[in-house]
């Protein structure tokens, strides 16, 4: 009986991770533009990571330390889990940070709403230009 | 204990469809105009992976696997910043 | 049932590979050629053998990317080809 409320709660927070790493996803591949999508990726996958890693957590606590007795052990893998969560969470923001700082410098304008229209066109050739013909040495 | 057998599947299951959201990801990378939407799409796939090793460490029930996590996340970081800073 | 897990791997490691070749801008493709790496560590680790998956992590991702990408400093970032 004990074991299943375990169960339920990791099933729940891991489908949770992962409906946010999945909306990251597909923000990364549809968004217009490359800002647009960087926001996408640097929360929801953060987060997404989080949940997922905090869900794996609770079952390796609940199932090694409480079920089978060994908690000393399962103190040893939760830590080094907490460890990785922690560093994700300090690590991502910045190397988002970073991207965006690189090609703010490069000279990559956001996309804007007033050209809605033949956006796809000089989007992709200015983009093109600037990144892979243009100055970047 | 029957709950943990299938535990071990909804793992599984849970990596394959992180692994199709990394294909998906790919694409974007291949696909994407300039250089940056490409560190970003190695930078996703990175965080991907993080959780797919620790998802198949315990799919195999052995937690040494987290070591590699670690180092995938600091080596993700670096990527990005060497990557940046050309 | 692990195999599943195994054929996906497999399929974005070629399609990774295909990527790398076909790309015209070189730091892309040595990007691309990292995130193969990345995926590679992940079958050898998915094949219960911790220590190759590690030192392909440590070297996949860690040395050979920031090399291929001193030598790009160096020499012309885009292919002629």
């Amino acid at each position: 009986m004990f074991d299943s409320i375990i169960n339920i709660i990791v099933v729940l927070l891991l489908l949770i991770g992962l409906f946010f790493m999945l909306a990251g996803t597909i923000g990364f591949v549809r968004f217009p533009d490359f800002y647009s999508r960087m926001h996408a990726t640097g929360k929801c996958d953060t987060l997404g990571e989080g949940l997922m890693l905090f869900a794996l957590i609770i079952y390796e606590t609940g199932y090694e330390g409480l079920f089978k007795g060994d908690l000393q052990h399962a103190l040893f893998v939760s830590i080094k889990i907490i460890l990785l969560i922690l560093f994700i969470l300090l690590a991502n923001p910045t190397s988002t940070h970073a991207i965006a700082k690189a090609a703010h410098d490069v000279g990559l304008q956001p996309w804007k709403k007033t050209d809605e229209t033949q956006w796809i066109y000089d989007q992709d050739s200015e983009t093109d230009k600037i990144i892979n013909g243009g100055e970047l040495k | 204990m029957v709950g943990i057998i299938q535990m071990q599947d909804i793992f599984l299951s849970v990596a394959v469809i992180i692994v199709i959201a990394s294909f998906v990801s790919l694409y974007r990378g291949i696909e994407g105009p300039g250089i940056f939407n490409r560190i970003i799409a190695v930078n996703v796939i990175g965080t991907k992976t993080i959780v797919l090793l620790v998802l198949i460490g315990f799919i195999y029930g052995r937690p040494d696997f987290f070591d590699i996590a670690l180092v995938y996340a600091i080596l993700n970081f670096i990527m990005t910043i060497a990557a940046t800073r050309y | 049932m692990i195999w599943i897990l195994d054929i996906t791997l497999l399929l974005f490691l070629v399609v990774c590979a295909i990527a790398a070749i076909s790309i015209k801008d070189l730091l892309s493709a040595v990007i691309i050629l990292s995130a193969y790496s990345l995926i590679m560590a992940i079958v050898w680790v998915e094949m219960q053998s911790v220590d190759v998956g590690f030192t392909e992590a440590a070297v996949g991702a860690g040395i050979t990317t920031v090399l291929f990408i001193a030598t790009l400093a160096r020499t012309e970032g885009r292919s002629e080809d």
